[in-house]
């Protein structure tokens, strides 16, 4: 059973809707139509009800997953046709992971509300309160080699960079590989994690974490002078639910032409364009710390693995393959 | 062998009046090679077949019986999962098939390893941190019944 029709019934009308009016065009008993209603309330939705009138919608939860599935139930092929919600989990890639193993379907997203144990890079805290932020992973399932999967961080940087463009105006960047920076002060952050051997990618779990509404205020002061947010950004509020759907949007769009990209029926050169168009390290001067070692150089750009190319200052080219970018001036 | 490995070979030729070296590191074979009059390097990598060929099976039976745990990525080895945690294992581990061995990431893409076999962990053969090829073997496991 699905509320997404009602959701959709009540945001036409401005005024109440009867429920007699909406068991009729969707075909069910209007028991079943208060049964829908009750549910929805439970998720956060205010509706009005009168006995001779029917209902009203007064307010949409802050981030509705009826709303997300509604939105992309047209228009997405793989990513979206399954989302789960909960209220708080320890990580939403773990639950991901666990789903995976189980057999959960490529494009599979979970949301969570809050993290209490949000992680990033070597097992770095993600700080991850409820009702301010998005917390996203995506299981994807593509038919490649492992060795090809590094592509993934790529598309889901370049997804979320567009999407957060799109809907706060606010001039976002990636650096690499795959942070989302406003400045020089991180917005959001994605983790991939796969589960490969060999000859076969098991599975890899998209982690997509965005800082929305939460203030500068909320935030340690370790994190307070590297991190930012929508809100501190754009002084308003903005919806977690539509971020959602621009993010999963645009992620279905990028995954695709990436799967084409490997049946060689569309260039991976798309993708890296898109990369660099939308990443502020390429050109600059940058230093990267990997565990053992330092380069600086100037990044000169990703190969079609989306490795980074440092050039060095005896002009000889370094590939980096993992390691924290500090940018060293703006270019 | 790293880039760096080659650029110190290739310095210790330029003052030398050695023109060729032949080295091999890790199963790999490199030959250097010095036009003198020209004062250019010429560098021949000479790739083993094992390598070329990547065989499809992760774990390959040794001569000794031992299993070679091999890299299905190019990125960066850790042995622990973060830098202050302790390592996932250590020489002389007993682990069990599906034990998580080791994290490779390449750009922010996290690779958890685990052991084919029930075994014994008899050798690392990367450090923590190094920068690991595509089929590179990363651990010996001798198995246990």
């Amino acid at each position: 059973m699905n509320n997404e029709n009602i959701v959709g019934f009540l945001k036409q009308k401005a005024d109440f809707i009867s429920g007699t009016e909406m068991a009729n065009a969707l075909k069910i008993t209007r028991a079943a139509v208060w049964k829908r209603i009750k549910h929805l309330r439970k998720n956060g939705y205010t509706i009005e009800s009168s006995p001779s009138k029917g209902y009203k919608l007064i307010k949409t939860p802050d981030l509705s997953i009826e709303e997300i599935k509604d939105s992309l139930t047209d228009t997405t092929k793989i990513i979206g046709r399954e989302i789960i919600f909960y209220d708080s989990l320890v990580s939403t890639n773990i639950t991901a992971t666990e789903l995976a193993e189980r057999g959960y379907a490529d494009g599979t997203v979970v949301i969570s509300d809050c993290q209490t144990g949000g992680k990033g890079r070597l097992e770095r805290k993600w700080l991850s309160p409820p009702g301010k932020n998005l917390y996203m992973s995506i299981i994807l399932r593509p038919e490649i080699l492992p060795r090809n999967a590094s592509m993934l961080t790529i598309i889901s940087a370049v997804s979320s960079a567009i999407a957060i463009r799109r809907l706060s105006n606010i001039h976002v960047s990636i650096k690499w590989p795959n942070d989302i920076m406003v400045s020089e002060k991180k917005l959001g952050g994605i983790l991939t994690e796969m589960k490969a051997d060999m000859d076969r990618l098991h599975h890899a779990i998209i982690g997509i974490g965005v800082n929305i509404n939460m203030d500068i205020s909320d935030m340690p002061d370790d994190i307070k002078q590297i991190a930012t947010s929508l809100k501190n950004e754009t002084k308003t509020s903005l919806s977690r639910t539509e971020l959602a759907i621009e993010i999963l949007k645009e992620l279905d769009k990028w995954y695709s032409i990436l799967l084409k990209t490997y049946k060689g029926k569309e260039d991976i050169g798309i993708i890296i364009k898109e990369w660099s168009r939308l990443s502020s390290t390429i050109g600059q001067k940058v230093k990267v710390t990997a565990v053992n070692k330092v380069f600086t150089g100037i990044a000169e750009g990703i190969d079609e693995d989306g490795y980074l190319i440092l050039k060095l200052s005896n002009n000889s080219l370094k590939k980096i393959s993992a390691g924290d970018v500090q940018h060293l001036r703006r270019g | 062998m790293e880039l760096d490995d080659l650029k110190d070979l290739m310095g210790l030729l330029k003052d030398t009046d050695i023109t060729e070296l032949q080295v091999e590191k890790d199963g790999v074979k490199v030959k250097i090679k010095r036009e003198r009059f020209f004062g250019h390097l010429e560098v021949h990598p000479t790739a083993p077949s094992v390598k070329e060929e990547s065989k499809k099976e992760e774990v390959l039976e040794t001569e000794k019986g031992l299993f070679t745990i091999t890299s299905p990525i190019v990125g960066t080895f850790y042995r622990s999962p973060s830098p202050e945690a302790e390592p996932f294992v250590e020489i002389g581990a007993r682990v069990k098939k599906g034990q998580v061995l080791c994290i490779i990431e390449a750009m922010k893409l996290l690779n958890e390893i685990e052991s084919e076999i029930d075994g014994v962990v008899t050798r690392i053969l990367v450090e923590n941190g190094h920068p690991v090829e595509y089929g590179e073997p990363l651990f010996l496991i001798e198995p246990v019944s």
